[in-house]
């Protein structure tokens, strides 16, 4: 069980790491969806059912839209992060 | 025939799951002590010593739902959850204001046609969101879930309905829903308060602890909930949905 929360864990930290990372806005929401994903398999591997219910639907399903619609009336040169 | 297929599969897998989530594997429908997937969470918490009656004259509030956090978040919580559903309408609310105004006015922004996997799978993924959604929405004091998850499964159905068709439900329906849902949710308050003594007290009768007729309050409460949550959700997706597009205006 340890083992299997720990498998989770990795693409969750890898995850988390690259959103704020990765210079493409698009690829950052689709890999904030996926890190939202494996929170949600991890709360359920927890025995927090309903927050892991919660978590798919919100953090990986709307959110993600709300970002995507957002993303889309973004100027073109926005889309691109900029580290200075 | 090949548009008739898609329809009758999908209503096939609807009429299943339908049936999975009100009967269950191992016990004998919805109306006898039953809660098909219900079951198996709430079976776990309701065993014990003989079940509990809940009825008029049962004391103590938890009794009411199997699922404890259920029991804390509509019983002793109740007027808690209330101003909780009013903070997500004021934040919703919020957020149409800081977009108000840039809107387009008259036609609807133009959109790209969704892609054939969108369209195709939509109908699909949508029912089954509707039917879990409803089905964690009524059985919120029985199982983990209820109608925050349950309203936010049901806004998801609805903002791929959305995204799929390319048709926004109107604003005045979305408003409307909403603002019976709230209503509602006072009106069974003061039912409470009319009928027991104390806001958002249940005025009726239940049945043994774990049964789906045990917190007949907590069902509807929960059902206002899941309506006002998916409205309020649905509404949000939309107004940023129908946002001017800035892009527009650079192309001739």
């Amino acid at each position: 069980m340890i083992a299997l929360i720990l498998l989770v864990c990795i693409p969750l930290v890898v995850g988390a790491v690259a959103v704020v990372t990765v210079r493409d806005l698009l690829s950052a929401i689709l890999i904030e969806g996926v890190v939202s994903l494996a929170a949600a398999v991890l709360f359920l591997l927890l025995g927090a059912l309903d927050v892991a219910i919660t978590q798919a639907v919100v953090g990986c399903g709307l959110t993600s839209a709300v970002f995507l619609y957002s993303w889309r009336r973004l100027p073109e040169k926005a889309r691109e992060v900029t580290h200075d | 025939m090949t548009r008739l297929l898609p329809a009758l599969v999908s209503l096939a897998v609807v009429v299943l799951l339908g049936a999975l989530l009100l009967t269950g594997p191992t016990r004998d429908g919805l109306f006898r002590g039953s809660s098909g997937l219900g079951d198996t969470f709430s079976r776990r918490d309701a065993r014990g010593p003989a079940p509990d009656r809940v009825g008029p004259g049962s004391r103590g509030l938890e009794n009411a739902s199997a699922n404890t956090v259920t029991a804390i978040v509509l019983d002793y919580r109740g007027f808690d959850t209330l101003g909780e559903v009013t903070v997500l309408f004021a934040a919703v609310a919020g957020a149409g204001l800081a977009l108000f105004g840039r809107r387009r006015r008259g036609q609807a922004p133009p959109r790209r046609r969704a892609s054939l996997i969108l369209t195709t799978a939509a109908p699909f993924v949508v029912l089954f969101l509707f039917v879990v959604g409803l089905a964690v929405a009524l059985h919120g004091h029985l199982t983990p879930g209820g109608g925050f998850p349950g309203g936010a499964l049901l806004a998801a159905g609805l903002v791929l309905l959305m995204s799929s068709t390319g048709h926004e439900p109107s604003a005045r329906r979305l408003h409307l829903l909403e603002g019976l849902a709230g209503f509602s949710f006072v009106t069974v308050g003061v039912a409470g308060l009319v009928w027991k003594g104390s806001f958002l007290a249940h005025f009726t009768g239940g049945g043994a602890l774990g049964d789906f007729w045990s917190a007949p309050v907590t069902i509807l409460l929960y059902l206002i909930i899941a309506l006002k949550v998916s409205s309020e959700l649905t509404g949000a997706v939309r107004t940023l949905a129908l946002v001017e597009d800035p892009t527009d205006k650079e192309a001739p």
